[in-house]
């Protein structure tokens, strides 16, 4: 069932164009291994522990190419999202296009650099880093980036620098009518000593032909840096969306990330954090909001390597028509890690009788003086709550719908970025019906 | 004709019957009271005629401005002015109790065939009420009961009906969990809504309540069924002697 890489003849072309040359030898190094590695463990099936819940078959019936670089036309652009009111880079099929971006300057204290530049500004931790952060091992589609992806993006926050408009990375793709496409987008931020930023990241296409997008992001937290990360997944119903990030957090600082994912046939993300010194912060929020044959897979791994380390999660989904959600959350509590404080929540609404939730928590302690707690739920909505809206004059439609937006604001509300947050709030209500308001939808 | 008028009511719920044939007649801009002792079907009653699904009418009837209620969905009962305040009301974290209450009211205008209310509109018509229950901008701006105190919930509840104004307002142990001081704002707040257009259910097992919330008739509910009707004094006699005497006297009937 399953098909190896090295079975579509698609991929093996693609991998010889792009270990180029010109290319530093570490980069060529790792581009090399991790071909390897994808060509040796091929796509991963069912029989994988990893991948148990959620099937590739569908996916392993197309042969992506590599999408050639292009220019779009206005009409190829409907669709994308304004601008969140910071800095942006947008991106289509995989490459920066300059023109649709407006990128920041070295005077921001933020720099949105080519591999080719930031080896110039900061060469010793993108030779060290880049490529390393996120081990490639058991992540096939990570490895398969490594190896092929054209251009990396390295998003570098000066030290001391406190960057108060949000940076928006805007992955656009425009599918292939002849040949469905992969693009394989890769970044590297760097988080100096004491900088702060938010960075919104955006999946969107346009269109209704299969497409597949398969992003790695690498984050490195200096001591006292602080990065919110927001990640919005919604790209078109007939796309295949594979991700994989790793932030690794210094003393001090701390890590915040959003997943929210609306699109996508089929969405799979492996968000890893590694609390690497004391004091070290993670938070993680996800949202996932799926109908029809949707399928919403989030494996999450928070890595407590060092003692005294907070880290808090909630990921909430809302499952409709025959959509399946996976939802993996590990916690890792390393010898050593004393003091750790780690809670984990996952909550699952279905609103059909044929949606389908797989939750699995995970933890692995080995340190004995640490404050665990996980707990997972997947249910219907209230009926008590229902009867209270009804009671109350308000329609049974809109009342589910509702509590189907209430469920999801607990999310949503603590979203800083305003402008994203209403875009968000706005998605979700549009999905139930429901009319935006913005003068009342606040709630402390 | 009566505003409210139940005829022999009997429901069931999980099976076990719990109003075994209660009648009741409440007059326009009349308060009544139904008193009784704990697992009387005081709460029953309340959900009933507000709608909640949960209970089964297998007999009676329940008629509203001559209408039939129990063909009626519970929005629909809401609209054509029943309001029920919760013994418990329900946190809904993630709404904010003025989109909540906004989208209520536009419902319930827009049966009547009324305009929809602006968000400007609205705001000042709520300001008006929210002074009535002595309530601060920043409940609003919460999630609905989400965090309120026991207090704050039946505050909340009574706005609400301030807001909506419903022409039945069925209180359902509303002063149940408070103290002194929120019982009085609320019995205030009750009181301003008296009118002669308006008629009140008060479900209490307590007389406390009634020496703010004047009854016009006092019932006693007792085994599913209205045992006693009388004035504002059969709330006191209750109060001094129990109900276990008015059991006595309906085992002796």
């Amino acid at each position: 069932m399953s098909q190896t890489i090295t079975e579509a003849p698609a991929y093996t072309s693609l991998a010889g164009r792009f270990c180029q040359s010109d290319e530093p030898q570490w980069l060529q190094d790792l581009r090399e291994r991790a071909q390897a590695l994808f060509a040796q463990k091929g796509l991963p099936d069912v029989q994988d522990e990893e991948w148990r819940f959620t099937s590739l078959r569908d996916f392993a019936k197309y042969e992506f190419i590599q999408a050639e670089p292009m220019t779009p036309t206005p009409a190829q652009l409907q669709g994308v999202p304004a601008s969140f009111g910071g800095r942006r880079a947008v991106i289509v099929n995989g490459r920066l296009v300059s023109p649709l971006s407006n990128l920041p300057d070295a005077t921001d204290g933020v720099e949105v650099l080519t591999l080719e530049q930031a080896l110039t500004r900061a060469g010793d931790d993108v030779r060290q880093h880049l490529g390393q952060l996120l081990p490639v091992e058991n992540l096939p589609f990570a490895a398969c980036n490594l190896a092929l992806f054209p251009q990396a993006i390295v998003v570098r926050v000066a030290a001391q620098a406190r960057i108060t408009q949000p940076l928006e990375l805007v992955f656009w793709t425009v599918p292939n009518a002849a040949e469905p496409i992969v693009s394989h987008p890769r970044v590297f931020v760097l988080a100096e000593e004491s900088s702060s930023i938010s960075l919104i990241e955006v999946h969107a296409g346009t269109g209704e032909i299969p497409y597949f997008t398969n992003p790695v992001f690498e984050f490195l937290l200096k001591r006292e840096a602080r990065v919110v990360h927001y990640r919005v997944q919604c790209d078109t119903a007939k796309a295949y969306h594979i991700a994989a990030s790793q932030a690794i957090v210094h003393a001090n600082a701390a890590y915040e990330f959003f997943a929210v994912n609306f699109g996508a046939r089929l969405s799979r993300a492996d968000v890893r954090v590694r609390l690497l010194e004391p004091a070290a912060e993670a938070t993680l929020y996800g949202l996932y909001r799926i109908d029809g044959d949707q399928i919403s897979d989030l494996h999450s791994v928070i890595d407590h390597a060092a003692p005294h380390c907070p880290s808090w999660e909630v990921v909430k989904g809302i499952l409709e028509g025959r959509s399946h959600g996976v939802f993996n959350g590990r916690i890792i509590v390393r010898p050593g890690a004393q003091k750790t404080d780690a809670k984990q929540t996952n909550k699952n609404l279905l609103l059909s009788r044929d949606a389908v939730v797989n939750a699995n928590p995970q933890l692995e302690i080995y340190a004995d003086d640490v404050k665990c707690t996980h707990g997972a739920t997947v249910g219907h909505l209230d009926d008590q709550a229902l009867f209270y809206l009804r009671s109350r004059g308000i329609q049974e439609d809109e009342a589910r719908g509702l509590l189907t937006y209430a469920f999801a604001n607990d999310v949503l509300r603590r979203i800083d970025v305003v402008s994203l947050r209403e875009w968000l709030e706005l998605s979700i209500l549009e999905v139930e019906h429901l009319t935006f308001d913005r003068g009342l939808l606040e709630v402390k | 004709m009566a505003m409210l008028e139940i005829r022999n009511l009997h429901v069931t719920v999980e099976g076990k019957e719990i109003l075994r044939g209660l009648d009741l007649s409440i007059e326009k801009g009349q308060v009544h009271a139904i008193m009784g002792p704990n697992g009387s079907g005081k709460s029953t009653l309340a959900q009933v005629i507000a709608g909640r699904d949960l209970y089964e009418v297998t007999e009676g009837e329940i008629l509203f401005e001559g209408k039939n209620l129990l063909e009626l969905e519970p929005e629909e009962r809401a609209c054509e002015g029943i309001f029920l305040a919760f013994q418990y009301p329900v946190e809904i974290p993630g709404v904010s109790n003025t989109y909540f209450l906004r989208a209520a009211l536009n419902a319930i205008r827009k049966y009547r065939g009324l305009e929809e209310l602006d968000a400007m509109e609205f705001l000042t018509l709520i300001r008006e009420k929210m002074q009535l229950l002595e309530m601060n901008d920043e409940l609003l701006q919460r999630s609905v009961n989400e965090g309120f105190s026991g207090g704050e919930k039946k505050r909340n509840e009574i706005f609400q009906m301030a807001v909506l104004e419903p022409k039945l307002c069925i209180l359902d142990e509303t002063d149940s969990g408070l103290d002194i001081d929120a019982l009085r704002i609320v019995a205030n707040g009750v009181n301003a809504l008296r009118s002669p257009e308006r008629s009140m259910l008060v479900v209490t097992h307590y007389q406390r309540l009634l020496d703010y919330i004047v009854p016009d008739v006092v019932h006693v509910l007792a085994n599913g069924k209205i045992v006693k009707t009388g004035s504002k004094d059969l709330a006191l006699e209750l109060e001094q002697k129990g109900y276990s005497w008015l059991e006595e006297e309906v085992l002796a009937q």
